[in-house]
């Protein structure tokens, strides 16, 4: 890097997407108080472009999980939920949302609480732990709810099949909601949220690749947040003008010789759902050791980038079913590959999260494949998605700084280490 | 020229002082909580055993858990680094370091140029490193050092079921209770950590050529170094002193970045 570069400040993005997230949740509890529409929780990749179609009050317990762990408040809800006994290595996303549930309708308090649903929908495309925390919300809050099961795509599978399949179910989830609000479903509405649901896809996965320049315009984890409105609003049409301000905004950046941090050395990949509680720590560190998180498989979880209004209902069958954790190893491992040369990276931090082991799960075998495939460093740490029981700064510091001091003695720019 | 290396580790501090090529003294004490002061106390007398006084040391790198509170050196690098140095030096041919300490271990991968290629270390809870071992003596009444005897003489090793040392010691506890005898527990707690030791070893891909070293304080406990050695179906390299290593490889750092700046 030249020695004429200027330090960014914080992205204005990040203040405009505080206030997309304050209005949601805002408008999420007015719409409680009013009743003026029926509430559902529903989980990352289901079919809900159906559910804004038939004009629901749509919220995703698995975002929330995410916002109490980095507000530091997930301990709370995950302690609650082993008082009744539920176990320490459950899945944590789990145990703060049963916790919440829980703190709830005890009147214990929890934090910024979700608005109880009307309903529950879910799809075991992540994992199939998340149909059985699903069938807890709905036991507690004694609301019926829908499952929505997505086959694994997996070679040799016949991939028409599971959309069909997919899409089969889309139809009795229609028939019942229609029954459920007394409200007809109207086809020219999903088409108009996959349009903007397409459209706001098309941003935010533009808005990724920007990274791909060199030097980055911003670290990872500042664009991560980012995946909230493609998750959770992509409905509205004003999602994607938030996309485009903030592709302008990394542009200029660019063109202003701009980066996130000084002494930005090494370009490097990251694995997993971060560790909520710990990005402060992460990014100091990781800034402190000149390491610029470039980009991320995670980002790809939120891309919805199959929706296409001239197929409606057949985009939103295939977003479901080729979710990213819906897929089997080998395509996770030549995605990441592709991901490494895309946005030339020279190394991998994988953040083994003790709870998620669907997501963990593969790691070893996609930190080891793209070792073998492309000769870059890979480093494991250990931590958990909201849990910080899980987490030892001490240790990951030191797998960090290991990890910075390998790259940097394995720089051939560096020429012959001393040692 | 006269540099030096300070280990400050969970349990003890190290400290080796280099001078010109190869003369070297260390020296060893328990870390206690004072962590500044116990790693000038073992710089200071690594170099009086060479005849100097801490004043004469042109340059200190610090390594270990407590690296960050030596304020008169002129860097840290971690121990996993330091350690691969340390192996390197001793060992030219070495590939592979196991280090078990007082409460971390680590798996180091590294190349013909002594560069770390990976790495790994274990979680978050004490299962795997010396501090298992000393829970379980303990609730044996006995020495770490006579544990090890013991499981020599076993005939029909145990197998301890909990990983954790918390829950080990209530295993132990109930064997005792059932008149298992004491050979065969200390056996299975030797095997235990064995085992989560070899599957840290494999999550590194340690490839199978070149020297495998074993450093850190349990690489004295011989039946730990040869039961790692059968599971392993590899020879394994002791140095005269295996807690030196790490201390000896931030000396060696120092001495690289002597005048560098
Ligand atoms: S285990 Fe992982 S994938 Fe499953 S619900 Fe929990 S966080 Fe999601």
């Amino acid at each position: 890097m030249g020695t004429e570069v200027k330090i960014g400040n914080r992205l204005e993005s990040q203040n405009r997407l505080g206030k997309l997230i304050v209005d949601h949740y805002r408008e999420a509890r007015e719409i409680k108080e009013s009743k003026r529409k029926p509430i559902v929780w529903t989980t990352t990749a289901a079919p809900n472009e159906i559910l804004w179609a038939m004009d629901f009050c749509v919220l995703f317990p698995e975002a929330y999980a995410a916002t109490c762990g980095a507000r530091h408040a997930a301990y709370r809800h995950c302690k609650i939920t082993e008082d009744k006994g539920y176990e320490h290595h459950l899945c944590t996303y789990c145990r703060n949302g049963l916790g919440s549930t829980l703190a709830d309708i005890e009147g214990l308090d929890p934090f910024d609480p979700l608005p109880a649903p009307d309903l529950l929908l879910v799809a075991n495309n992540s994992c199939s732990l998340i149909t059985k925390w699903w069938e807890h919300l709905s036991h507690y809050w004694d609301v019926p709810m829908i499952h929505i099961d997505t086959p694994y795509i997996i070679p040799g599978i016949q991939e028409k099949d599971v959309i069909g399949h997919i899409k089969g179910q889309i139809g009795d989830l229609i028939r019942f909601l229609e029954e459920f609000t007394g409200k007809k479903f109207d086809l020219d509405r999903l088409r108009e949220v996959v349009r903007n649901g397409s459209e706001s896809a098309k941003g935010y996965t533009d808005m990724i690749k920007i990274n791909k320049h060199k030097p980055s315009p911003s670290t990872y984890f500042d664009l991560m947040p980012h995946n909230f409105p493609n998750l959770v609003l992509r409905y509205k049409p004003e999602v994607a003008d938030h996309y485009r301000l903030m592709k302008q905004e990394m542009n200029e950046r660019i063109r202003e010789g701009i980066v996130p941090f000084e002494n930005m050395k090494h370009r490097v990949y990251w694995d997993g759902i971060p560790y909520w509680f710990a990005m402060r720590f992460l990014s100091k560190k990781l800034q402190s050791l000149g390491i610029c998180l470039v980009t991320s498989a995670y980002s790809q979880l939120f891309a919805f980038d199959r929706s296409d209004p001239e197929r409606p209902l057949d985009s939103v069958a295939e977003n479901t079913a080729y979710f990213y954790l819906n897929r089997d190893v080998r395509y996770k491992a030549e995605y990441t590959e592709q991901l490494y040369r895309d946005y030339d990276m020279e190394a991998g931090i994988f953040a083994y999260a003790m709870t998620c082991k669907p997501f963990s799960i593969t790691m070893h075998y996609i930190a080891d494949y793209v070792q073998k495939k492309l000769g870059v460093l890979s480093t494991i740490i250990e931590g958990d998605l909201v849990d910080d029981t899980f987490f030892d700064e001490e240790k990951t510091g030191i797998r960090l700084e290991t990890f910075a001091e390998a790259l940097e003695s394995n720089k051939p720019s560096v020429g012959k280490v001393v040692f | 020229m006269i540099v030096a290396g300070v280990d400050i580790g969970s349990q003890t501090s190290k400290a080796v002082v280099l001078k010109e090529d190869h003369v070297f003294r260390s020296a060893l004490f328990p870390t206690g909580t004072d962590l500044y002061a116990v790693a000038r106390k073992v710089v200071e007398n690594a170099a009086q055993e060479l005849g100097h006084t801490f004043d004469d040391i042109q340059r200190i790198v610090a390594t270990g858990y407590g690296r960050v509170s030596v304020p008169f050196a002129a860097d840290t690098m971690s121990e996993i680094t330091c350690n691969a140095v340390g192996a390197y030096h001793f060992y030219p041919d070495a590939r592979l370091v196991v280090d078990i300490g007082g409460q971390d271990s680590k798996a180091i991968k590294i190349n013909d140029e002594g560069k770390v290629v990976n790495f790994a270390m274990n979680d978050k809870c004490a299962a795997g490193t010396g501090r298992f071992l000393e829970v379980a003596a303990e609730t044996l009444g006995v020495s770490v050092a006579e544990l090890a005897a013991l499981s020599r003489r076993s005939g029909n090793r145990i197998r301890i079921s909990s990983t954790c040392t918390v829950f080990a010691q209530t295993e132990i506890v109930s064997l005792i209770a059932r008149r298992t005898p004491q050979e065969d527990i200390a056996a299975g707690l030797h095997e235990s950590i064995v085992s989560r030791v070899y599957g840290l070893i494999n999550s590194i891909g340690p490839g199978d050529t070149g020297r495998v070293v074993m450093t850190g304080g349990v690489a004295r406990n011989d039946a730990i170094v040869s039961l790692l050695a059968s599971t392993m179906k590899r020879e394994i390299t002791v140095p005269e002193d295996p807690q030196i290593v790490t201390a000896f490889g931030a000396a060696l750092v120092a001495k690289s970045r002597l005048g560098s700046e």
